[in-house]
């Protein structure tokens, strides 16, 4: 029932927004985007901009940020700045493998749901109910602890946290969309079940589809950087914003930029793909629905 | 059962007003509704249950978990025969609830003792971290949620909103390093590990609250602009009710219900903040013990801990759901 009230109220929401869908993500948006272009192509083009992560200099062990080493150094004489860049390319793969895996499962279930109804409809809107009911930190917990914290576990735990989100944006639309005269016009037609998602229904709900997985990917960021800094994400030596986080914390009074810089990286990703996806959902048209009680 | 709402004149004459009062002490929901949240609650409850058994079935011969790794073998024998580790999975499955039910746990490896004394002995620590990120969380939220919706100037409706919505973009852990870095190593207001007494608890109490502030302020704000639009809003201030008093008698009361609605959505929020919140700060609740649980591999102790939060979190949304139903009776569906 909570999560009806949930989709209500986020409808209610859309409803009482004055603001039309515009025809561009606004500057918002845009700024969402370039930030995270930029931190794409600052992590793709790392090992040619910055040297090794895992590199050692205890010459210089925890130093302050200064022109060589921008962002410091911890207490192996690592450059902060290196394994920050380099930590970004683990989030973003940690992030857009169970984001699309995550997005198509919602979006897979919802257009099922929408065209079949009866049974399946019924089947997903349960599944989604049970998911909402188990705290996805419980689910980590158990799943990462009693199967191992390696890449697929990791991914698993990170869909199953997130998918609701995208199968309740776009199963309001789907069903909205089902009930409209196209769609009936196309069945009279002759078209077949599957022609009708492929041609009709698929297209309308893509724009959403892009809509729900910007913003899973920033709940799934803010997960998987909170499993990383309880120690359950990717292991060590490797870098992983989290991590990294958590190991500064214990020299926070003397070393403040070991935690601090990779915090803020983290910060800049997810307000990029926040903004991205706020304006997205702006240009097309749908509330902010289903974000609230994501993940963290 | 209609007399009771009847208008006074037309109920029967009832000079003690017995059958009035006995009647007001009925509890105002349903006997149907109420078991209806429960019986969810148990079903929810049984889901973890049975994750938990699954997972550990996963891992092969759970019985070599439960034991400490220097135990000798004769121990892990036991306790396969014990747990039944060695039939069929149905029969593993209902050896598995039996033992929940019955309490009958392995010791935890770590503590060497019953690991449901050891979880249930960090509940108290829980419980008041719980609470005092929940009032700081519902009175940050609730204010900004006010302001925004009723504040007379643009900037008093946007900034604190903007503020708020801004704070869903910082990781629960980054704002309690943040907060330490500026509130105990700088400016050394609180102590960075939460001790114990008032100035101990701010800092974790702030950091747990920041993860539901927003999803607080906006879904306040949208009720509160909901209700503000209502014909009967129009009508007190056509009667020339000032604006503050229309708000304090004829809107907030209105808006509380789907808020708190919204916040017991957010305990699951709440939940996964207090583990990490209690990671950072030391705080001696269930959260870092679970998190302790694992990294030693306690997994007896894991399995205790993942129980009683999956029943702690079904409890509060029981009792939200209830308190919502009972403050905004729509909601009773």
């Amino acid at each position: 029932m909570t999560a009806e009230i949930a989709g209500l109220l986020a409808a209610s929401d859309a409803a009482h927004d004055t603001r039309r869908a515009r025809r561009t993500i606004g500057p918002a948006g845009i700024a969402g985007a370039v930030a995270l272009a930029v931190v794409v192509l600052v992590t793709a083009a790392a090992p040619w901009l910055v040297g090794d992560p895992l590199e050692q200099d205890f010459l210089a062990i925890l130093q302050p940020p200064s022109p060589t080493h921008l962002f410091g150094t911890d207490e192996l004489g690592r450059d902060i700045l290196t394994r920050v860049v380099h930590g970004g390319r683990s989030a973003l793969v940690i992030t857009v493998v169970p984001g699309l895996v995550a997005s198509v499962a919602g979006l897979a279930l919802a257009v099922l749901g929408a065209l079949l109804g009866g049974a399946v409809d019924a089947i997903g809107g349960r599944l989604a109910d049970v998911q909402l009911a188990v705290p996805t930190i419980v689910l980590a917990i158990v799943i990462l602890s009693f199967v191992g914290n390696s890449f697929v576990p990791l991914v698993v735990v990170l869909v199953l946290g997130s998918w609701v989100l995208t199968f309740r944006v776009i199963r309001g639309h789907a069903r909205a969309v089902v009930r409209q005269p196209y769609i009936e016009a196309a069945r009279v037609a002759g078209a077949g079940r599957g022609a009708i998602a492929w041609r009709h229904l698929l297209p309308s709900v893509l724009p959403l589809f892009f809509v729900a997985f910007t913003l899973s990917a920033s709940a799934i960021l803010l997960l998987e950087s909170s499993l990383g800094f309880l120690g359950l994400g990717i292991q060590p030596p490797q870098p992983d914003w989290g991590a990294m986080v958590a190991a500064g914390q214990a020299r926070l009074s003397t070393a403040w930029w070991l935690a601090i810089f990779p915090g803020l990286a983290l910060i800049l990703t997810i307000v990029a793909l926040q903004l991205l996806g706020d304006g997205l959902a702006e240009r097309f048209g749908t509330g902010r629905a289903g974000t609230k009680g994501a993940p963290r | 059962m209609a007399l009771a709402h009847a208008p006074a004149r037309l109920r029967p004459p009832d000079p003690a007003g017995l059958v009035v009062r006995l009647r007001a002490f009925r509890l105002p929901l349903s006997g149907r509704y109420v078991g209806g949240r429960v019986l969810t609650g148990l079903l929810a409850v049984w889901g973890a249950v049975t994750l938990v058994f699954f997972a550990l079935y996963s891992t092969g011969n759970p019985a070599l978990l439960l034991v400490a790794p220097d135990a000798p073998p004769e121990e892990a024998a036991r306790l396969t025969a014990l747990m039944g580790f060695d039939q069929p999975v149905p029969v593993q499955y209902l050896k598995f609830l039996q033992g929940l039910l019955t309490g009958s746990f392995p010791d935890s490896i770590r503590y060497g003792s019953d690991p449901v004394a050891v979880a249930l002995g960090r509940l108290p620590a829980s419980l008041e971290l719980g609470l005092a990120g929940l009032t700081a969380g519902v009175l940050v939220g609730g204010t900004i949620g006010y302001l925004s919706a009723t504040g007379r100037s643009a900037w008093v409706r946007r900034v604190p909103l903007s503020a708020a919505v801004g704070l869903d973009a910082i990781p629960t852990f980054f704002f309690g390093i943040l907060a330490t870095l500026v509130f105990a190593v700088w400016l050394g207001w609180f102590p960075a590990t939460g001790g114990r007494g008032l100035a101990g608890v701010v800092l974790p109490a702030l950091t747990l609250a920041v993860a539901f502030v927003p999803a607080v302020a906006r879904v306040f704000r949208t009720a509160l602009v909901d209700v503000l639009q209502a014909d009967h809003v129009r009508t007190a201030r056509a009667k020339g009710i000032s604006h503050g008093a229309v708000v304090r008698r004829h809107v907030v009361g209105n808006s509380l219900g789907t808020t708190l609605n919204v916040v017991g959505i957010q305990a699951g929020v709440l939940l996964g903040g207090a583990v990490v919140t209690e990671s950072i700060f030391g705080w001696p609740g269930i959260g870092q013990l679970s998190i302790n649980a694992v990294q030693n591999r306690d997994y007896p102790l894991v399995i205790v801990c993942v129980l009683v939060i999956s029943v702690g979190f079904v409890v509060i949304n029981l009792l939200v759901d209830l308190l919502a139903a009972l403050i905004e009776p729509r909601l009773r569906s």
